[in-house]
């Protein structure tokens, strides 16, 4: 995020101007600078003894985030993004290596966070955003930091080098950017889409993913007004892309996907205003290409940035109605070459190893590899970082991707529960007490990982027998994984026999969490 | 399963070479037209042209392919989309089964369609959880005249 010195500059100029906007949040630049500014003392003043060098955020976004992240900015503290979606086993191993002294955490993920462990985590300062109250040492929540005196003088800290967390399965990797990465990547973004103090920023991705902070930083520091989506909800995109005047925006693929596919999107018509979508391309279709042109005009940029190279190469709308998927052109300040085996540029149109040089690449692994090849592409030597992807480079510049170096990656999976879910489905065709019956295996915050079974009985008063019948079944098949049997009217199905999940578990799953809510409470009333 | 597949190490780099040499081809300098000669040559450029292929199908709103063991029937691709009515349905699964059939035609492909992929906020599709979703319709498909059309 930005320094408060830069705020402050913002707020002279444009004291009323909103400059974060988070549901019924809105921080005009002035009241950002403020409250930066607090928080800003109120950390420097609980921050553990010693010179605090990292900092990390389990959380996806949010006005008290940017304004914490500012916070840390300010007081020269890197502050590095954690997808609380990740395994927690891959949480901790990053963790571990980054070594935070400074945990910014949402109340959704205290408990995440409470079940890793690093080395500093007995002593870190626990930030606790969105309202949550500290029950522990250690913790203090945000308003406490808010309710701070504001600095009489900024510190002036040295710049720091930055960290990404590059996601690779049970041990993801972190990537160091060396100090003023951030500053060269603000210029080249200015220059590359445009970006100025009369821009209105839709951020509808969390904050940890690099493309979304890097573009939100960008336009803050510009002077923009940025607009954070926590929800992804289509309504409310579209809502608030109408409401606010949004100009840019950085979307999440699946949001994106989900945006054009509801109905709300459907009547809008192009206001003229929104310019620019951002989205990673790599795994987009021609559908969403086709209709983002239709509902929302020529504004989505298709962007390829791993994490080890930030923004690599971009496909314009204009060019990705006529190119292939997965293409796109060297981003300013990035250059883009493909590789043979030996490390040796190949000819145009020749498929190898992608690779990408510029002032964006990071610096080393954290763990200090530095997975780099000097290559000379005929401007003397530079250095370029062989990314995990294959692709062609055309004589024009255009880059395609064709496939991934590691080749086809199978997902592992439990063997014996695999075999008995389809054992189960041939029991249950044969169940002659049921006309109907639907497995479905579910990872829901209310259920876990469970099986619903939905079923028809054959006739009316014969429900009893088919739940019993049926969770005989999913007991013996199934042991492992709790059933949920619940007798419906009727199975929706498709066109092709597909059973329809998303409605059948929209009608089911409020009555199974009640139940469990009722049986709860039961076993707590005989408890008591 | 491909003519090479598990018999010799596959190597992406010279899928261009062998069967579409440069200086015969004048279009060869187009990347679209590489695709086409990796059909046969094994699972990984299979797998990953069929991949681009599901991606450029306009006929669908979005798409995932896993290669996984399934229980009885061995090494499989379950192709994953989503149609973009209930009416589309069977033209898209025309359409990803086509598109499995031409890129990877000797491994036992299989097309579901869903309400939604779950994927990583990076647009990565959550392997292991689609599966835990589909495998179930899968199993069911599999006992049913519309799998044994496929």
């Amino acid at each position: 995020m930005i320094k408060l010195d830069d705020i402050r500059r913002h707020a002279a100029d444009r004291p009323h101007r909103s400059a974060v906007v988070d549901g019924e949040k809105r921080l005009s630049w002035a009241q950002f600078a403020d409250v930066v500014d607090r928080v800003t003392a109120g950390l420097a003043a609980q921050l553990p003894p010693g010179r605090p060098a990292r900092a990390a955020f389990l959380a996806g976004t949010g006005w008290e985030l940017a304004v914490a992240m500012a916070a840390c900015r300010t007081l020269g503290v890197s502050c590095t993004g954690l997808d609380p979606d990740q395994h927690p086993d891959a949480l901790t191993h990053t963790l571990r290596e980054l070594d935070p002294v400074v945990v910014l955490v949402a109340e959704e993920h205290r408990a995440l966070l409470g079940s890793c462990s690093w080395p500093a985590g007995e002593e870190a300062l626990r930030v606790l955003l969105d309202g949550g109250e500290a029950t522990a040492p250690g913790e203090s929540p945000f308003a406490e930091l808010l309710a701070a005196q504001p600095l009489r003088q900024p510190p002036a800290p040295p710049e720091q080098e930055s960290f990404t967390v590059v996601p690779r399965g049970a041990a993801p990797r972190v990537a160091v950017r060396p100090a003023g990465a951030e500053e060269r990547e603000l210029g080249d973004h200015i220059e590359e889409f445009g970006f100025d103090a009369s821009d209105v920023q839709l951020t509808s991705a969390p904050l940890w993913e690099p493309l979304a902070q890097s573009v939100t930083r960008t336009l803050l520091a510009v002077g923009a007004t940025v607009v954070l989506d926590r929800s992804g909800i289509p309504e409310r995109l579209c809502t608030l892309l109408e409401d606010e005047g949004v100009t840019t925006a950085v979307i999440a693929p699946a949001v994106l996907t989900r945006l054009l596919a509801h109905p709300a999107s459907a009547g809008r018509t192009p206001s003229g205003r929104l310019r620019c979508v951002l989205a990673s391309g790599r795994d987009l279709g021609r559908w969403v290409v086709n209709t983002a042109w239709e509902r929302l005009g020529p504004v989505l940029h298709l962007a390829y940035a791993p994490p080890e190279t930030g923004l690599a190469a971009i496909m314009g709308p204009d060019e990705s109605l006529v190119a292939r998927m997965r293409s796109g052109r060297a981003a300013l300040g990035s250059t883009l070459v493909v590789l043979d085996q030996e490390d040796r540029p190949v000819a145009a149109g020749t498929p190898g190893r992608v690779a990408v040089a510029g002032h964006r690449l990071m610096e080393r692994y954290l763990d200090d590899e530095q997975p780099f090849v000097m290559v000379d592409t005929g401007r003397g030597l530079q250095r370029f970082f062989v990314t995990d992807d294959r692709g062609v480079l055309d004589g024009q510049g255009l880059l395609s991707l064709t496939g991934r170096s590691g080749g086809v990656t199978r997902p592992l999976r439990d063997g014996a529960v695999d075999a008995a879910l389809f054992r189960l489905e041939s029991d249950l065709l044969n169940l002659p007490c049921l006309r109907d019956t639907a497995v479905l295996r579910v990872d829901l915050p209310a259920l876990g990982d469970a099986l619903v079974v939905p079923f028809t009985a054959v006739a009316v008063g014969r429900e009893i027998t088919g739940h019993r019948a049926l969770s005989e079944a999913c007991a013996r098949r199934v042991p492992s994984i709790p059933a949920h049997v619940i007798a419906v009217d009727c199975i929706p199905y498709s066109p092709t026999g597909r059973i329809r999940t998303a409605e059948l578990l929209e009608a089911v799953v409020p009555i199974i969490t009640l139940k469990l809510q009722l049986e709860q409470s039961e076993h707590q009333e005989i408890s008591a | 399963m491909s003519d090479t597949y598990g018999h010799e190490p596959f190597d992406v780099d010279d899928f261009a070479y062998d069967d579409f040499a440069y200086d015969e081809h004048p279009y060869e300098a187009d990347a679209g037209d590489q695709f086409d000669t990796v059909g046969a040559r094994g699972l990984d450029d299979g797998f990953f042209a069929l991949e681009l292929d599901l991606l450029e199908l306009p006929c669908i709103q979005e798409s995932a392919i896993v290669c996984t063991e399934l229980p009885e029937v061995g090494e499989t691709v379950i192709a994953v989309y989503v149609p973009l009515s209930p009416e589309l349905e069977i033209a898209g699964r025309r359409a990803v089964l086509a598109a499995c059939e031409r890129r990877l035609p000797r491994l036992f492909s299989h097309a579901v369609a869903q309400d939604g992929i779950p994927r990583s906020v990076e647009g990565a599709v959550r392997e292991d959880l689609l599966l835990d979703r589909v495998l179930p319709q899968v199993a069911r498909d599999l006992m049913s005249p519309a799998a044994m059309s496929d």
